[in-house]
């Protein structure tokens, strides 16, 4: 009966303990369970739809990026490629919808909605083709890409309000998220403590019901003993090695109960471990979250930051009007000061008043009485002031005058003319020698020379009145007439006079000309019949007689030669001048070759240097090189060797040329002569010539503009110079 | 053999007196016709006033002075180039001095040959030899030409 009892009772409370165990434990699980569902329907489907839409979206960009190539496709093959690539993003972005719209949270019509406006965009897009097919791109080409441009964004407006209401839906899941969590949390910690403790006074309940039945067997077997006491009883014997063997069996049934329990509270507690495990994996996935959050908060604060920092600068800028705000208070205060000083120089003012209504009465006494004209008027143009230079030089008085317009002063016929002048006056800053008439009374005008100054506002800016000061310039005015007339005049007589000259100077020129054209003719006479009287009459002349003819005839034919070089002379002067630039250095070297027969028989060394270009008549300048050269070898011919050096440099604005020779050279006291007509520094007996070359030679270089000049010793040679001007 | 008239034209007889000189001179006195101005030199061409009913010969050359009284030198040069009958007699203008101006004109108007009396006598004949062997001897085919004689 005993074992029966106690092997029941225990195993009635074990298999109890055990139902009631696995119930909590089944109903927690599946708490659990639901929990986590709960959680990840509410956490991360929203967020995976929105990732959805925004695929789509990227996809339909894609897409439409394709819509580019299309437009540069130069094939038909490339253009079948690209419809074969459209036509295989379409098939994904149909499928993506579809499990958007298993998925979503929301309304599935604004879902339908964004794939309505999806086809309608596709629809439209895809005629494109069909006009790049048959190769018509015109303006309707582009009214469809426009078109299909505003579908797209309207396809993406609709998708992006889908992905904003996934996006809204999940974060306000998210509070609920924490709620659950929190529910989750606490069924694990009373499904961990409450199992705990129930196993805790499941074993304290066994192990007490165990040692009260030992307890109890012990002192029934006692009793028993003390009933039998020394009588040795088989059947007592054998009941106490039952009741051992009872025991054994208590003892054996509480070992096996114990490592069931132990085995329970095994698996309890992997349970539980693994519960915890779980919980914590929740906690983990939920810190994320968190943290994703905490990441958008540091954005915000970030903003907050700048904003704050837009504030300080703010009231930074307040502070410093606080600044000016103080700063104007201070000045404000000088002020008072300064009003304090003004009153004091008030009085100084009042004595100095004085002083300048005495400088007032000076200046008006100044006006009146001074020599010139002065006059005052207003902007009105009426006179407000009239001197009494004023007064003669009209006749008429101030009173007479006052608050008319300064119109009756000047001559009818120019009244306008003045007015205007004077009107200048008030706009500008006034005259400065302006020459108006004015008109006496008595008909006569006086020519006036004006300045005027404008008389300002106390401020400054308007003019008041106008003050001008005359000066009667009639008598000079007449005298300048009278000068410039008489300039005129001179002018034309010195016209006249130069005409005159020029007329005479030609005049004197063909004079000189057919003198000399005129006197050749009796010469020629004299020389003629002379040589026919010596040729033919010969016998009746004796030696003296032939003689006396040959002088009368070598006589003439030097006046001849006169009279040709007078002739080239006066010929100089008469022909013009035909300038060109030219090479000295060949006009030079032409110039030599004319004297080679004279240079046999004679050393002569000639050095020429480089010379610069002329610039004037070649031909003149030329004659002037012969005669230079000619000069040059002529009064060197009696030295042993004749050096001769020609040079020539640029001065400023004219070249000028030298030759030197080492000849008789010739006294400085009469250079003056040197280039006059048939002035000659040599007898004829020395050197022949007739003494016209350095005439010719002056007169050309004259004619160019130039001058010419010589340096000489006596048997030191001398040197000739011209210069020639650049134009 | 046909005669060589050489018509000298000049108003001074001194000059004709020592041009016919160093023509003979120079053994080139063939026939010397003188005309003592302009208009005289064109009757001899024409065979008018003075000259008319002679029996003239077109002269070999022509020695023209240009400054005489009347028709001068440059005036009969003209007449003489712009009439086709004469416009072939070989013309050498005489002067008594050189004028440019004269010089110009008279090469423009067609003057074979421009010639200043030198006041050397030595130096006309020398001259006159050159002038009249060209043009009174050597040149048989009279023709108009611009050649040019430098003296």
């Amino acid at each position: 009966m005993v074992k029966f009892n106690i092997i029941s009772k225990f195993s009635l409370g074990l298999l109890s303990v055990y139902v009631i165990m696995l119930l909590v434990v089944i109903y927690l699980t599946g708490k659990i369970q639901y929990v986590r569902n709960q959680t990840r329907i509410l956490y991360e489907h929203p967020y995976q739809i929105s990732n959805s839409i925004k695929d789509i979206q990227t996809k339909i960009y894609e897409y439409a990026n394709l819509g580019v190539d299309i437009q540069f496709a130069n094939s038909l093959s490339q253009l079948n490629r690209l419809k074969a690539k459209t036509d295989k993003q379409d098939r994904l972005i149909q499928e993506s919808f579809k499990i958007v719209s298993q998925k979503y949270p929301g309304n599935k019509n604004a879902v339908d909605n964004a794939l309505a406006a999806y086809i309608d965009w596709k629809f439209t897009f895809n005629k494109l083709y069909q006009i790049q097919e048959a190769n018509k791109i015109d303006n309707n080409y582009i009214r469809i890409l426009l078109e299909s441009r505003k579908k797209l964004e309207k396809t993406d407006y609709f998708l992006s309000k889908i992905s904003d209401f996934a996006r809204n839906s999940a974060d306000s899941n998210y509070k609920k998220i924490i709620a659950t969590d929190y529910i989750s949390n606490l069924t694990s910690i009373i499904l961990i403590v409450s199992a705990s403790l129930l196993v805790i006074f499941l074993i304290y309940f066994i192990l007490k019901s165990i040692s009260n039945r030992i307890k109890t067997f012990v002192k029934e077997t006692n009793i028993f003993l003390k009933k039998n006491g020394n009588t040795k009883n088989i059947g007592d014997e054998e009941i106490l090695v039952q009741t051992v063997d009872k025991l054994k069996n208590a003892y054996l049934s509480i070992e096996e109960h114990d490592g069931l329990i132990k085995s329970y509270n095994k698996q309890l507690s992997e349970m539980n471990l693994e519960l915890e495990e779980k919980v914590k994996q929740r906690t983990n996935e939920l810190t994320n979250v968190n943290n994703e959050l905490v990441l958008q908060n540091k954005i915000n604060e970030k903003r907050s930051k700048e904003l704050l920092e837009a504030n300080e600068k703010l009231a930074l800028q307040n502070e410093e009007k606080e600044k000016w705000t103080v700063e104007l208070l201070n000045a404000n205060e000088e002020l008072g000061l300064q009003n304090e000083e003004k009153e004091k120089r008030t009085q100084e003012l009042m004595i100095s008043n004085e002083e300048h209504r005495k400088i007032n009465e000076y200046l008006e006494n100044l006006i009146n009485y001074a020599n010139a004209p002065i006059i005052v008027w207003n902007t009105n143009y009426e006179i407000i002031k009239f001197n009494r230079a004023f007064e003669f030089m009209t006749g008429r008085s101030e009173k007479e005058v006052l608050g008319h317009s300064l119109e009756i002063l000047f001559p009818v016929s120019k009244k306008k003319v003045s007015m205007d002048l004077i009107s200048k006056a008030l706009t500008g800053k006034g005259m400065e020698f302006v020459e108006i008439d004015v008109v006496h009374i008595d008909g006569s005008v006086h020519i006036l020379q004006w300045n005027s100054a404008n008389i300002l506002s106390a401020d400054g800016k308007t003019t008041i009145s106008i003050i001008a000061q005359c000066l009667d310039i009639t008598q000079r005015k007449r005298t300048e007439k009278e000068i410039l007339k008489l300039n005129e005049t001179l002018e034309q007589k010195v016209n006249e006079r130069t005409e005159q000259l020029k007329e005479s100077n030609n005049e004197l020129e063909s004079f000189c000309y057919s003198i000399s054209h005129d006197l050749r003719a009796p010469l020629r006479h004299i020389v003629g019949f002379i040589n026919l009287l010596i040729k033919n009459n010969s016998a009746v002349l004796d030696e003296t007689g032939i003689r006396y003819l040959n002088i009368i005839s070598e006589s003439s034919i030097e006046m001849g030669n006169m009279i040709d070089a007078l002739l080239n002379f006066s010929r100089l002067g008469r022909t013009g001048l035909t300038r060109t630039k030219f090479n000295t250095n060949e006009l030079v070297n032409t110039a030599l070759e004319t004297f080679k027969d004279d240079l046999t028989g004679r050393n002569v060394e000639i050095m020429i240097s480089e010379l610069p270009d002329g610039t004037g008549d070649k031909f003149l300048i030329y004659q002037v090189w012969i005669n230079l050269i000619s000069n040059a070898l002529k009064y060197s011919k009696e030295k042993e060797k004749s050096i001769i050096e020609i040079g020539g440099e640029i001065v400023d604005n004219e070249t000028i040329f030298q030759i030197k020779d080492n000849g008789v050279g010739f006294d400085m006291k009469y250079a003056d002569k040197l280039f006059g007509v048939f002035q000659r520094l040599h007898k004829t007996r020395d050197f022949e010539g007739i003494g016209i070359g350095l005439a010719n030679i002056n007169r050309i270089i004259l004619k160019h503009g130039g001058r010419c000049w010589a340096i000489s010793e006596v048997d030191k040679g001398a040197t000739f110079f011209f210069s020639l001007p650049f134009k | 053999m046909e005669i060589k008239t050489i018509l000298i034209v000049d108003d001074n007889p001194y000059d004709v007196e020592l041009t016919i000189a160093a023509l003979t001179e120079n053994n080139l006195a063939n026939e010397i016709v003188v005309a003592e101005d302009g208009l005289e030199a064109l009757d001899y061409l024409y065979k008018r006033g003075k000259f008319s009913g002679c029996k003239n010969n077109i002269p070999v050359v022509i020695l023209l002075d240009i400054k005489m009284p009347k028709l001068n030198g440059i005036e009969v040069l003209k007449h003489i180039r712009s009439t086709p009958k004469f416009m072939t007699i070989p013309v050498i203008m005489v002067t008594s001095s050189a004028d440019e101006k004269d010089l110009i004109e008279s090469y423009k108007l067609g003057a074979n040959s421009y010639v200043v009396k030198p006041i050397d006598i030595v130096q006309f004949i020398n001259a006159i030899k050159i002038l009249g062997q060209y043009w009174a001897v050597i040149n048989k085919v009279p023709v108009v030409t611009k050649d040019v004689f430098r003296f």
